[in-house]
């Protein structure tokens, strides 16, 4: 079976200095992966790297079964990698509305789905990250836990096979944080993605997935 | 027991008030006080002045409208684009908006006026008949000012989170990405940097003046200098001083700090591509109508190096009094706009946005309603009359004109400041005094220098207001050159224009060097 991802001795340096090298890792469908490792070991850069947002120095990147980034070229340019990407600081745009993001990302992303299906799609989005009554909210009139529901239904309406998380529960208080897991894990049992998922913390590596990759200091 | 930070408030609070709002608010109140009520209304509904603001109107909504259509443009393109010796094109660039404009203008003129060069080689006076027309002015406004777009641009850019377009990168190509989410959010920066041109073309009185057009600033300066009919003038300048008050207002209420050139966050760079060549071609063709082609014409009017040492030697003492008045003006206010400036830093949401509404207003204010405002305050009998007659006038006037602009510089500098810092000093026992000196100062020198060659440049360049207000033998050297354009040889004007020019541009760049290399690059 094709691996959904797979990075071959993959490697980046930063200021003369390796950050990581020859990593390499496969992802099967529907898996869910965690990337932990100390502060600076490049777990974001990585994440980044797997997105198309950033550039390795050596090593290849599969996406689906297609090179999509060999060595430092980018041969899939990110919005053609079908991914859906949750930024630590969520990243919501701040002149749109949640429903307007998610129209936003449909029409880039999926520009073959009619008016109808696509409305559609985004009320099953909100439904599922339970939005519904804050379509038309912006992000700075939502709540944290509400706006990182915001940022996985952005990062999910496409219907992304594959789902990168960088470090998306580090702002939330505990209680918070425990609900999120339960969204994310609800959210994988109905729409079935892959994932990957950046965390320093090993306890919440082995709460939200099944395998753990760890990255050392160089 | 007043403290010192009290003291220093209220001094700083007065001067601001001395110069720039008290002599404004008299100038409003003066056919109330002479029981000309009528002039209020004739100020806004009688058929000259409607005519007088329609004219006024399209020419600075024309340059407002070139200036955003060439500066915007730049502007994103020096944020993201790979551009080589950054520093140097974005200086070069903006130079424009420090040299005087009537040196512009006058520049225009050599070119393509009734005997420029063009005139001259082709033998048909089309083009002169365009520059001295709404056209012309617009034009020559229109690359004054474009570098104000241009900086607010590139500072918006560069403040835009870059994973706000790398999310959208992740599902759409770069060109819809342009569109939907890096527009939009330069939009609030491009908006209020327009209108802030619209206000300083309409406040404008050199180029109208030269380029022979007729707008509020130029009859103000008619109504009140050759006829000298104050009430006329007052009526002239209201329907200015509203329009200065809303457009300040517009400004700070679209909340883009368009002075606050603050840390740039880590920016999505663009490839240009098949683009860049015309990109670089746009870059050289502003560089060169914005400031190759009006010193070049300045030069070859002036002739020869001889003929700018002959007509330094005759000026001398014009410019080493307007350097030493624009030395005096920049300190000053550089002085008041670090109290003002901590203050407005420091309040709250809703009092910084009514300040810098005012402030922006005051700044945007005409020089030749200031000049007039200036002299109904200070002109009277008694220790003020005392000071209307010497250069201390001159130094008001600037002040007038330009610290509101210094504070806002000042005031910006200062809320990069952690209010923390200035917390621990003063658990540590240390007042505001020993705060604000060992604290504030240090960290925001940068900032002051900034500050003090903003005013310093603007206010040696300054006509509209030290022309009414300079007493009898103290011109300064820019009202100098321009009472010279009537009398003088074309060669002299343009040696003592670009020896002008020449002393704002030097400043200015070091200043914008320094501030590239420190922050931005």
């Amino acid at each position: 079976m094709t691996d959904l991802l797979r990075l071959e001795s993959v490697g980046k340096a930063r200021d003369r200095r390796f950050l990581f090298r020859d990593v390499t890792l496969h992802l099967a469908a529907a898996d869910a992966i965690a990337l932990v490792g100390p502060s600076g070991a490049g777990k974001t850069t990585l994440l980044r790297i797997v997105a198309g947002l950033d550039v390795p120095d050596s090593g290849n990147v599969w996406i689906d079964g297609q090179l999509a980034t060999r060595g430092a070229t980018i041969l899939v340019p990110p919005h053609r990698r079908r991914l859906g990407f949750v930024f630590q600081d969520l990243a919501l745009w701040p002149h749109m509305t949640v429903a307007e993001s998610l129209e936003f990302v449909l029409a880039s992303a999926s520009a073959a789905l009619s008016r109808t299906e696509r409305d559609r799609t985004i009320d099953e989005t909100l439904t599922l990250t339970r939005l519904e009554r804050l379509r038309r909210r912006y992000p700075h009139q939502l709540s944290g836990g509400e706006q990182q529901r915001a940022a996985f239904a952005r990062a999910l309406v496409h219907r992304p096979t594959l789902l990168l998380l960088d470090e998306p529960f580090s702002s939330l208080d505990v209680d918070l944080r425990e609900e999120m897991r339960k969204t994310l894990d609800d959210l994988r049992g109905t729409l079935g993605f892959a994932m990957v998922f950046v965390t320093h913390d090993g306890a919440e590596a082995s709460a939200v997935a099944n395998r753990t990759f760890r990255l050392t200091l160089a | 027991m007043i403290s010192g930070r009290g003291v220093a408030f209220a001094a700083a609070a007065a001067t601001l008030v001395g110069v720039a709002v008290a002599p404004l608010v008299e100038l409003v109140a003066v056919p109330a006080s002479t029981g000309r009520w009528a002039d209020y209304q004739a100020a806004f509904l009688d058929g000259r002045q409607i005519r007088l603001l329609i004219n006024s109107a399209r020419i600075a909504g024309g340059a407002a409208l070139l200036a955003t259509a060439i500066g915007a443009p730049l502007g994103f393109l020096l944020a993201r684009a790979p551009i080589r010796a950054r520093s140097a094109v974005r200086l070069g660039l903006a130079v424009p908006v420090v040299i005087p404009t009537y040196a512009l203008a006058l520049a225009w003129v050599f070119v393509a006026g009734g005997a420029g060069v063009v005139t001259r080689g082709f033998g048909s006076d089309a083009l002169a008949r365009l520059t001295y027309s709404p056209i012309g002015v617009v034009v020559v406004l229109a690359l004054a000012l474009y570098p104000v777009s241009m900086l607010a641009t590139e500072a918006a850019a560069r403040r835009i989170e870059s994973r706000l377009e790398e999310a959208a990168l992740l599902v759409a190509p770069a060109t819809r990405v342009l569109a939907r989410i890096t527009v939009p959010l330069l939009w609030p920066s491009i908006a209020s940097s327009a209108l802030l041109t619209f206000v300083l073309a309409l406040s404008d009185y050199a180029v109208p003046n030269l380029l022979r057009q007729r707008v509020f600033t130029t009859e103000v300066f008619t109504a009140f200098a050759a006829l000298y009919d104050v009430s006329r003038a007052t009526a002239l300048a209201l329907p200015l001083l509203a329009a200065a008050a809303i457009g300040g207002y517009l400004v700070a209420s679209f909340g883009a700090s368009i002075l606050d050139t603050g840390r740039a966050s880590g920016v999505t760079g663009v490839r240009l591509g098949r683009l860049g060549p015309i990109a670089a071609a746009v870059i050289a063709l502003v560089i060169g109508a914005g400031v190759a082609l009006p010193l070049a014409s300045l030069a070859v009017e002036a002739g020869s190096v001889a003929a700018i040492r002959q007509g330094l030697d005759r000026s001398g003492a014009a410019v080493v009094e307007s350097l030493m008045l624009s030395s005096v003006a920049a300190t000053l206010s550089v002085a008041v706009s670090l109290v003002l400036g901590h203050r407005r830093a420091r309040a709250t949401r809703r009092m910084a946005r009514a300040v810098d509404a005012s402030l922006i207003a005051l700044f945007a204010m005409p020089g030749t309603i200031v000049g007039v405002a200036l002299i109904a305050f200070w002109n009277r009998p008694g220790w003020s009359g005392g000071v209307y007659g010497t250069s201390a006038m001159i130094v008001i006037a600037y002040m007038a004109r330009f610290l509101p602009a210094a504070i806002l510089v000042v005031g910006a500098g200062v809320r990069r400041v952690p209010r923390s810092t200035e917390e621990a000093a003063a658990l540590s026992g240390a007042g505001w005094m020993r705060t604000m000196w060992h604290i504030v100062v240090p960290q925001i020198r940068g900032t002051l220098a900034v500050g003090w060659v903003l005013v310093f440049v603007l206010a040696f360049g300054e006509v509209g207001a030290s022309i009414l207000v300079a007493p009898p033998g103290h011109a300064p050297y820019s009202i100098h050159v321009l009472t010279l354009i009537a009398n003088a040889p074309s060669a002299q004007v343009a040696a003592l224009a670009l020896v002008q020019t020449a002393v704002v541009v030097c400043p200015f760049a070091i200043a914008i060097a320094v501030r590239s290399f420190a922050r931005l690059d």
